[in-house]
This record gives C-alpha cells, structure tokens and sequence, in this order.
C-alpha cells in the first residue's frame, strides 16, 4: 500500500485520515446529545471535555487532511451518471465544509460562554469570542442545523457506500478500505 | 491610705478615661459609592483556568476621622447581581448549592477595625478587619485596601483578596471537592467614594 493516492486507490494516510476521523465522529455525535442532556454537574462538565477535545482532534485532522488533498492527487470518480458523480461531489464537499464548520462553532459557542477549557484534561483552549449570549445563541444554532445536516449526509454517505459494495460491485468502498 | 482595691479602681478609671480618649468619635465624615465608576468583580476557576465573574449592584459606605483616615466600611452586595458571562452560570450560581439567593440575596462585610497597612507614612494602604456575611454564614476576614483621594470629596479605593468558597458553603454536594471548580476565589474592587455633605 503506497503512502500517495493514485488515480484509482487511495494511499494509505488518506484512508487513515478517513477511518480515524470517521471513528471520532461516530463517538462525538452521541456524546454531544448525551452531555447537552445532562443537567449541570461534574459529570456534565467532564463529558464536554471530552466532546471538545474529540472536536479539536477532528478540526485539527480536517485541516491535514484538505492540505494533504490539496498536495496529492485525488482518485477518479466511481463510475456513474453526471447526477451520481454530481450529488456524490456535492456530498463529500458539504461533509468537508460541516467537518469545518462543526468544531468551529463549538468552539465559539464554548468561548461565548465563558467556559475555559483544557483540551484533554492538559492543553488549555484560547477562547475565540469573548462573553457574549447573542454569539453564543447564534453559534448555537449553528452548531444544532450542522449537525443534523451531517448526519443526514452521513446517512447518504454510508448508504452509498454500501450501495456501490453490495449492488454495483465495483470498488468504491474496497479502494477506501485498506 | 489607699487599699489594694482602691487602687485597682483607680487603675482601671484611668483605663477607662483613656480608653473613652481614643474611642471618642471623631469628626466623621462619610463616603458613599458611586455605582457608575465602581466594580466588584471575582474570578472562580476550572482546572485552574479563571472564570470571570462581577456583581453589578453593591454600595459601599465608609467613615473617616479628622486625619482622613478610614475608620469603618460597611458593604452590601446583591448576590443576584452576580454575572459570569453566560446565562448557564448566571443560572447556576443561583441554585441551592451555590449562592441559594432565594434564601440569601444579600452579602455584608462591617469592618470592625482598619489599620494601616504598614507602619511607615504611607497613608494610602489599608487592612479591613471584619465580618463577612455570605450565604448566611459569618467569617472573620481581613481586606486590603489602598485609599487614593481624588479631591476634597472624591476617593477611589482599591483592593483584592482571596476567599475559600468552603467557608460559605457556597458549590456544595458534588461541587464541594475542589478538584473540577477551585476553592479559592480570587476578589478584586475599585469603589469610586464620593463624600457625603450633611
């Protein structure tokens, strides 16, 4: 397995990028729900830890990730319709966007809120917003359209994924996997 | 010829003359804050990170003697005042395990002696003795405080000091250990004094 993507493979960092990230995401989605259900407690306070530290590893990938995209060359698209090739563009740049746009918005809506936050219990987090309700609000909302979003497209991700394994047979999930 | 007694008695008149000397009330003046120019702001912390934190209604009332020099400060604070940047906090410091302002709304510091702070010249610092009053417990505390007059009329104090939240019971139950929110609260002021004309 080469380190460099091909016109027809992926090289193994890219599929190393795509699978932690996945893994990570697949942690951060519930744990959001479930510490934002939490009444205010020690426990609440420890699991947003977690969800903002998972949430900074996942920006901090996101950024290795497009700048090793931007750098290596990207395999050709699956087989399929304009539409197909089009919804599937269409899909992978809104999932980098939402990737972007998730652990951002955290990140103010904790900064808004004047909570200080050591990543991981070690790194302590600079706020990017000073106190402010309205930003926090508006961050907020950000944050909750996101991620429905993403788990819709994930949805349609995974779907598709499975699609291509199971009915088309060709190698669109076998060339991400390792 | 005086006996031991009436000498004792004696001892204890001039004691007491000299003791009504030096409690005689002086020409007092006193000072009132002014809310606009004045804060009092604390900081509690997240593993040792500070969360900034003020109370926005509070009045301080002072007294000074013929030398200027202060001799009583009283303070009263509105703890629903409180505000830590966010309406979780400002919702949370309110409940039963923190400030319970339901029962308690108010907190008091009376000073029941100031001393300058060292013994030189200097006319500016300060050390309140008092009580404070927080959560409906009282504590002896000691506040620092340094004493600028502007003019005539118009004095700005400054200080700061740490509390133990402990002491007040205040982040009780499963916030009482210290170890995600401190115990030590760090307390700071800058109180514009604005003389009282009779």
């Amino acid at each position: 397995m080469t380190l460099q993507n091909t016109s027809d493979q992926w090289g193994w960092l890219s599929k190393v990028f795509h699978w932690i990230t996945a893994v990570l995401i697949f942690i951060q989605i519930p744990l959001g729900y479930y510490a934002d259900d939490l009444k205010l407690s020690p426990l609440k306070i420890d699991m947003f830890v977690w969800h903002k530290s998972i949430g900074m590893l996942i920006l901090m990938l996101v950024i290795l990730r497009l700048l090793w995209r931007i750098k290596t060359t990207i395999p050709s698209a699956i087989a399929g319709t304009v539409l197909e090739k089009s919804l599937a563009a269409a899909a992978h740049y809104a999932l980098y966007c939402l990737m972007l746009a998730l652990p951002l918005s955290g990140w103010v809506i904790s900064s808004a809120a004047n909570f200080p936050v050591k990543l991981f219990w070690l790194i302590p987090l600079p706020a990017i917003s000073g106190p402010d309700e309205s930003v926090k609000l508006l961050a907020t909302e950000v944050h909750e359209v996101c991620v429905v979003t993403l788990i819709l497209i994930l949805i349609v991700h995974i779907g598709a994924a499975f699609r291509h394994h199971v009915l088309l047979h060709d190698n669109a999930l076998k060339r991400m996997w390792f | 010829m005086l006996s031991i007694g009436n000498r004792a008695t004696n001892k204890l008149c001039l004691i007491a003359l000299i003791a009504m000397l030096g409690y005689q009330p002086a020409v007092a003046e006193t000072w009132q804050s002014h809310a606009p120019n004045s804060t009092l702001e604390f900081a509690a912390s997240y593993q040792g990170l500070p969360i900034n934190g003020r109370f926005n209604q509070f009045s301080v009332t002072s007294f000074t003697d013929q030398l200027e020099q202060p001799t009583q400060l009283n303070v009263a604070v509105s703890i629903t005042s409180a505000d830590m940047g966010s309406s979780e906090f400002n919702q949370a410091i309110q409940a039963a395990d923190w400030f319970n302002v339901d029962d308690f709304s108010e907190a008091t510091f009376s000073s029941q002696q100031i001393r300058p702070a060292t013994k030189e010249s200097d006319k500016t610092m300060f050390i309140a003795h008092g009580i404070l009053q927080l959560k409906g417990l009282r504590k002896s505390i000691a506040v620092p405080l340094s004493w600028h007059n502007n003019s005539s009329d118009q004095a700005t104090i400054t200080g700061e000091l740490t509390l133990d939240r402990s002491d007040f019971a205040i982040g009780t139950g499963e916030w009482a250990s210290g170890d995600q929110i401190g115990l030590a609260v760090r307390v700071w002021f800058t109180v514009q004094l604005d003389k009282i004309n009779d």
